[in-house]
C-alpha cells in the first residue's frame, strides 16, 4: 500500500514540475482538469491559435480556460521560455534535436522555424506548436521481462528492447533498470536525454533502485567509456540506440564483459537485424529481444525472442535458451 | 564675533566636505563601473561554461562578486525565480534600477548601458550571449576609462574649489 501511495505521489510531482513551468492561467486550467485526467495525462499540446489539447487515459481534451480558448503566438513564445527558464542557450544542443527535457524526465517536443547551416540544424525559431510528453513510471510493468533476462547463472543477458514509438520502451527500461538495481547488480545508466532517471540537479527524479549509476545528458560513446572506467558497473543501460555510432558504443559494453540492456524503435525482430544493431543479433551477443507493443496499453510485451527468432514468451523451460 | 567665527570655521568644514563628496563619487563611479565588468566577465563565463539557467548563474555571481555588482545580480536571481512569467529585460531593468537609484554614483548613461544587456539576455545560444555580454563590457569599459580620466581631472578641483568655496563664504560673514 505503502508503495503504491508513494507511486502516486511522485506521479502527481512529476505533474507537477510541468504544471510549475507554464503560464498561470494556463496551469490554472489544467490543474482544474478532473483527478482521473490528470493523473492519467500523457501529453499536452500547444499549438498557435488553436485551444490547448491534453491526452488522458488514450482520450483527446480540449482545455477550456479564462480569456479564451486559443493561445496565441505571444503565449507559445511565453511557454517556451518559460520552458526552458528564459535560458534557450542551455537547451541549445537539445533544441537542436527538435526536443528539451524538462526536471522530472518529461519531453517537450518543439515545431517551427528550423534553421539551418549547410546540413546541420542550428536552432528552432518562431515556434508554432509545442508538445510536453509527461514522463512516467509504473513500478512492476517489467515483472514479466526479468525472468528471461538471466542466463541460468545469475548472468544478465544482453538485450534489446524493440518498440514503436509510444510503447513504453523507456518506461520498461526504467523499471527494469529498478529491478536489477534492486536485486544486487550495480547498474550504469548513459541517459542521453534525460528521460530515464529524469535528473534535475543529479537527483533521479524516478526511481531506478539504490544501485544505479547515472551519466546524465552525456552523448552514449562518451557516457559509456566513462562508466565502463570509472564505475565497474555489471549492467549498462541505454535508451534509443539506433545509429552506428550508438552500436560502437554499444559494442564498447559488450567487449569488456559488461551486459548490455538498450532499447530501439521498431516493430519486429526483422526491424532489429535491419538495424546496425543487426550484426550483433546475428552473432548472438545479443541475445533477448523484447518486442513492445501498446495493445492494449504501453508497455505491453508482445514477444520475448532470443537470437535466432524463437519466442521464448510464456514457456518456462525456454528461459534459459 | 565668536559666533561669526564658528559659522566661517562650519562653512569651511561644509563647503571641503561638498568637494570630497563630489570627488569621491567619481571615485566610487569608477569602482562601480569595474565591479560590474568583472561580474558580467564572470557572467559570460559562467554561461559559455557551465550553460547553466540564468536565475543559477545570477545566485552564484551575486556571492562571487562584490559590492553594487553583487547586490544587482542577486535581485535578478531573486525575481527570475519568483516571478518567473515576466520577461527576463523587465526583470533586469527593475534589477539595475533598484541597485543603481537616481543618488547612485552610477551615471545614467552607464545604467542605461547595463540595462541594453538585458534585452537579449537568455534568448540566445551560447555563442549569442557571450557576445552580446562582450558588447557591454566593451561600452561599460570605455565608460570606465572616460570616468578615470575625469576622476583624475576634476577631483582635486572640486576638492580645492570646496575647500575655496567654504573659505569665501566665511571670509564674507567674518
Amino acid at each position: 500500500m505503502k508503495s503504491t501511495s508513494d507511486y502516486i505521489i511522485r506521479k502527481r510531482k512529476g505533474m507537477d514540475s510541468i504544471l510549475d513551468r507554464l503560464p498561470g492561467d494556463i496551469a490554472r486550467s489544467l490543474r482544474g482538469l478532473p483527478i482521473r485526467v490528470l493523473d492519467e495525462l500523457e501529453e499536452i499540446r500547444f499549438r498557435v491559435n488553436r485551444p490547448v489539447i491534453v491526452y488522458s487515459g488514450g482520450k483527446e481534451y480540449e482545455v477550456a480556460r479564462m480569456g479564451g480558448m486559443i493561445v496565441a503566438k505571444e503565449e507559445i513564445e511565453k511557454i517556451f521560455s518559460l520552458l526552458m527558464h528564459h535560458s534557450t542557450y542551455s537547451y541549445q544542443d537539445e533544441i537542436r534535436s527538435g526536443y528539451i527535457t524538462l526536471d522530472g524526465g518529461h519531453r517537450v517536443g518543439i515545431c517551427g522555424k528550423v534553421i539551418t547551416e549547410g546540413d546541420r540544424v542550428i536552432s528552432i525559431r518562431d515556434v508554432s506548436s509545442i508538445n510536453i510528453r509527461r514522463g512516467c513510471e509504473h513500478p512492476g510493468i517489467a515483472d514479466e521481462v526479468i525472468p528471461y533476462l538471466f542466463d541460468g547463472s545469475n548472468n544478465i543477458r544482453n538485450t534489446l528492447i524493440v518498440s514503436p514509438p509510444k510503447c513504453g520502451k523507456t518506461t520498461v527500461l526504467r523499471d527494469v533498470i529498478r529491478n536489477l538495481s534492486n536485486r544486487g547488480y550495480k547498474m550504469g545508466v548513459c541517459d542521453e536525454r534525460s528521460e530515464i532517471a529524469g535528473c534535475a540537479a543529479g537527483v533521479p527524479g524516478f526511481d531506478i533502485g539504490g544501485r544505479t549509476d547515472v551519466m546524465d545528458g552525456c552523448s552514449k560513446d562518451i557516457g559509456i567509456t566513462m562508466l565502463i572506467r570509472s564505475m565497474s558497473p555489471d549492467v549498462i543501460a541505454v535508451d534509443e540506440l539506433g545509429s552506428v555510432s550508438d552500436a560502437r558504443a554499444a559494442e564498447q559494453v559488450t567487449v569488456a564483459g559488461i551486459s548490455l540492456i538498450a532499447t530501439m524503435h521498431g516493430k519486429s525482430y526483422e526491424d532489429a537485424l535491419r538495424s546496425p544493431l543487426g550484426g550483433y543479433i546475428k552473432n548472438g551477443t545479443i541475445s533477448r529481444i523484447v518486442i513492445l507493443s501498446s495493445d492494449p496499453t504501453p508497455g505491453t510485451v508482445a514477444d520475448i525472442l532470443n537470437s535466432a527468432n524463437l519466442s521464448l514468451l510464456g514457456q518456462s523451460d525456454m528461459k534459459w535458451e | 564675533m565668536m559666533i561669526k567665527i564658528i559659522f566661517g570655521f562650519i562653512f569651511i568644514v561644509a563647503g571641503t566636505c561638498a568637494g570630497f563628496v563630489k570627488a569621491d563619487r567619481l571615485a566610487r563611479r569608477n569602482v562601480l563601473l569595474s565591479e560590474l565588468i568583472v561580474s558580467l566577465e564572470y557572467l559570460k563565463n559562467e554561461i559559455y561554461y557551465t550553460h547553466e539557467r540564468l536565475n543559477v548563474v545570477a545566485d552564484r555571481i551575486a556571492h562571487m562578486s562584490e559590492g553594487k555588482a553583487a547586490e544587482l545580480f542577486g535581485r535578478f536571481a531573486d525575481k527570475l525565480s519568483d516571478r518567473q512569467e515576466e520577461g527576463v529585460y523587465d526583470l533586469w531593468k527593475e534589477s539595475v534600477e533598484e541597485a543603481f537609484p537616481f543618488y547612485s554614483p552610477l551615471a545614467e548613461q552607464d545604467a542605461e548601458a547595463v540595462c541594453s544587456l538585458g534585452i537579449k539576455l537568455g534568448r540566445t545560444d551560447v555563442e549569442g550571449q557571450c557576445s552580446n555580454i562582450e558588447r557591454s563590457c566593451r561600452e561599460l569599459s570605455i565608460r570606465q576609462a572616460a570616468a578615470e580620466m575625469e576622476a583624475a581631472q576634476k577631483s582635486r578641483i572640486y576638492r580645492t574649489l570646496g575647500t575655496v568655496t567654504g573659505i569665501a563664504f566665511a571670509i564674507l560673514i567674518i
